[in-house]
């Protein structure tokens, strides 16, 4: 299967102010090293606490922030070296739908200007238009009468679907969707992952899906990467992800209930989870360590490569 | 079992335009000693106005009605509200956000001797620092945060001196109000096993308001189901997640995802109501798989059930 994104050793920072402000700033890493593939037509789960730079790749791939190093190939074209003008051609080609619907809506335009924003640069006859807006109202199960709404008008739900609709509106191929359910209530949040999924299938789309609730990454995604601290820890098919992990990481994931109270992050160490992780071996804080390839999944561990380097020799 | 928290007939509601628009109504609550009592359910249902009535934070403009009594003193009488001596003292709250309880211009240490000279002013200024240090072990901040500003910390740092500050008047109840919906997954259990330890040593009530099922099971004994301000099922949270009774927890807990089941999820169609626009009858028909013609006029009560009370006219003859 042929890759619509590949995305190769990424670094991204964000300069952060040091203390107070007459130290000066520095330079923190969100993203160190991340290599991703999205085959087409699949939908990838990031999944990842806060502060983890999940959704810094999906800046990344839109081209909110400054890549530093690596690469993001959009259908064989590397985003990171476009000009503006070149990028707006492709970006029409990748959708996204923020977190906050609420906060990336104009409240002072009508629901119908906002729909009609991202075709203007296509520049289709009227009718067109016209017909685009009411088959993704349709699609979405939207009333034609929210046209001609304003955003506070409207409920959390409905506000996350003209989200969605603003972003399938340009007929994308690839669609982020940046923890598009982290703010509704269950009851609503069954409803837009139900459409996300019928959605996709429709509309034959690929989805790079980021959620730090890995019940919600493991309803949609085909296959999940797990992040910590910039790098990707593990990475496979959902099924086995969630059945077999192999990354302590991932095993305290997806069974929160016995985290104790106290399981930190360091951005110090080589593996990000040094600190507490019962299997740590003495390279574990100084070295970075290798990718595991078991069957299409890996997992980034020390323990696994001297595992398979043992079983090597014998 | 001591009933530390009773309301009965508790109403609570604001003022709009022409009446006043009832959020809570008629609600008959009641909360042992030394248990976790979880309020459940969606935003706009009304579980955040029953948790500031008991924690005596409800706004000037709010309207009361019924009784609540807490401890045996009666705090809130019709409409009215009687908490001195009792707020912030026996019933204090954990807030959603920490940042509202905490100030950006104090270091956490600094705002932890400030309340603690408050509420001891015998102590002298050695035993202070000592009571603040042993506050941030009982969370378990290192002692270096005792020096650091709120906006140094990460969120569930943050939450974690919130919970320290609302543990200085070593009160009797805690109301705890969403205290994981800012964070992440799995801070969120970091948080909720820190309380639960928290209610087991200092033998605390705790009111634990939530909307994530996840979390309730994990934190809480005793569960009540908010829709549409009313208790729809009460009972032992592994009872009722396990075999719910209540239509709308039976359809809330299919529409939740799970990791390791990839069945497709219920949609339940429609939106809660909010407040002021409950309908006629039965407060979930509208939404109701299984309504009939009872429910679209009459209102069930609150009835035992098995092991548990439900509020469901199928299980209400």
């Amino acid at each position: 299967m042929s890759s619509i994104l590949k995305i190769e050793d990424l670094y991204v920072s964000y300069i952060v102010p040091v203390g107070n402000l007459r130290y000066g700033y520095k330079k923190v890493w969100a993203v160190k090293g991340v290599d991703l593939e999205v085959p087409q037509g699949i939908a990838l789960g990031i999944v990842g606490g806060s502060g983890s730079g999940k959704s810094t790749i999906l800046k990344a791939v839109l081209g909110f922030v400054k890549v530093e190093k690596g690469r993001v190939k959009f259908k064989g074209v590397d985003l990171t070296k476009l000009r503006s003008k070149e990028r707006i051609e492709v970006a029409r080609d990748i959708g996204y739908v923020p977190q906050e619907p609420s906060q990336a809506i104009n409240p002072k335009m009508k629901i119908r200007d906002i729909l009609v924003e991202p075709l203007k640069p296509i520049k289709l006859q009227k009718n067109e238009i016209e017909k685009r807006i009411l088959d993704v109202l349709e699609t979405l199960d939207l009333d034609p009468i929210v046209e001609n709404m304003y955003a506070k008008e409207l409920s959390g739900g409905m506000l996350q679907r003209i989200a969605i609709a603003r972003a399938i509106i340009t007929k994308p191929s690839l669609l982020l969707l940046d923890e598009p359910t982290s703010n509704l209530d269950i009851s609503i949040q069954a409803q837009i992952l139900n459409m996300l999924i019928d959605l996709r299938q429709d509309l034959k789309l690929t989805y790079l899906f980021v959620s730090h609730d890995i019940d919600v990454v493991s309803y949609i995604a085909d296959r999940i990467a797990v992040i910590a601290s910039g790098k990707i820890v593990e990475e496979g098919d959902a099924e086995k992800i969630l059945n077999e992990p192999l990354h302590p990481y991932t095993k305290t994931l997806i069974n929160p209930e016995k985290i104790t109270e106290k399981i930190t992050l360091s951005n110090n160490s080589a593996c990000p989870i040094a600190s507490w992780c019962s299997w740590r071996l003495e390279l574990c804080l100084t070295t970075q360590p290798p990718k595991v390839w078991v069957g299409n999944s890996y997992v980034v561990c020390w323990r696994y490569a001297e595992d398979s380097k043992k079983s090597m020799y014998q | 079992m001591v009933l530390v928290v009773e309301g009965k007939k508790l109403c609570v509601g604001y003022e709009s335009e022409e009446t006043a628009l009832w959020v809570v109504e008629n609600l008959d609550i009641g909360v042992e000693q030394g248990i976790t009592y979880c309020l459940m359910g969606e935003s706009g249902c009304g579980k955040s106005t029953i948790g500031n009535a008991i924690a005596g934070l409800l706004p000037p403009y709010a309207k009361t009605g019924g009784e609540l009594i807490i401890l045996g003193k009666k705090v809130i009488d019709n409409n009215n509200r009687m908490f001195n001596g009792i707020r912030g003292k026996i019933v204090v709250k954990i807030p959603q956000d920490p940042s509202s309880a905490l100030n950006p211009f104090m270091t956490i240490g600094g705002q932890l001797s400030l309340a603690i000279r408050n509420h001891f002013p015998n102590l002298t200024d050695k035993e202070v620092k000592e009571k603040t240090l042993e506050l941030l072990s009982e969370v378990r901040l290192d002692k270096e945060v005792y020096d650091l500003y709120p906006h140094q910390l990460s969120g569930g740092m943050k939450q974690r001196a919130a919970i320290s500050l609302a543990l200085v008047p070593e009160p009797k109840i805690v109301v705890a109000d969403e205290p994981t919906s800012a964070l992440d997954a799995y801070l969120r259990f970091t948080i909720s096993s820190l309380l639960k330890r928290l209610q087991k040593e200092w033998e605390l009530t705790m009111i634990f308001i939530t909307h994530d099922i996840s979390i309730a099971k994990h934190a809480c004994d005793i569960v009540s189901v908010i829709y549409a301000g009313r208790i729809v099922e009460l009972g032992k949270a592994e009872d009722i997640f396990n075999t719910p009774k209540h239509p709308y927890l039976e359809l809330l807990l299919r529409a939740t995802p799970h990791r390791l089941s990839r069945e497709k999820l219920v949609d339940i169609p429609g939106i809660p109501p909010p407040p002021g626009r409950y309908p006629l009858g039965c407060k979930f028909h509208p939404r109701c798989p299984y309504v009939f013609d009872r429910c679209k006029y009459e209102e069930p009560s609150l009835s035992k059930v098995n092991n548990r009370m439900v509020r469901c006219w199928r299980y209400n003859e």
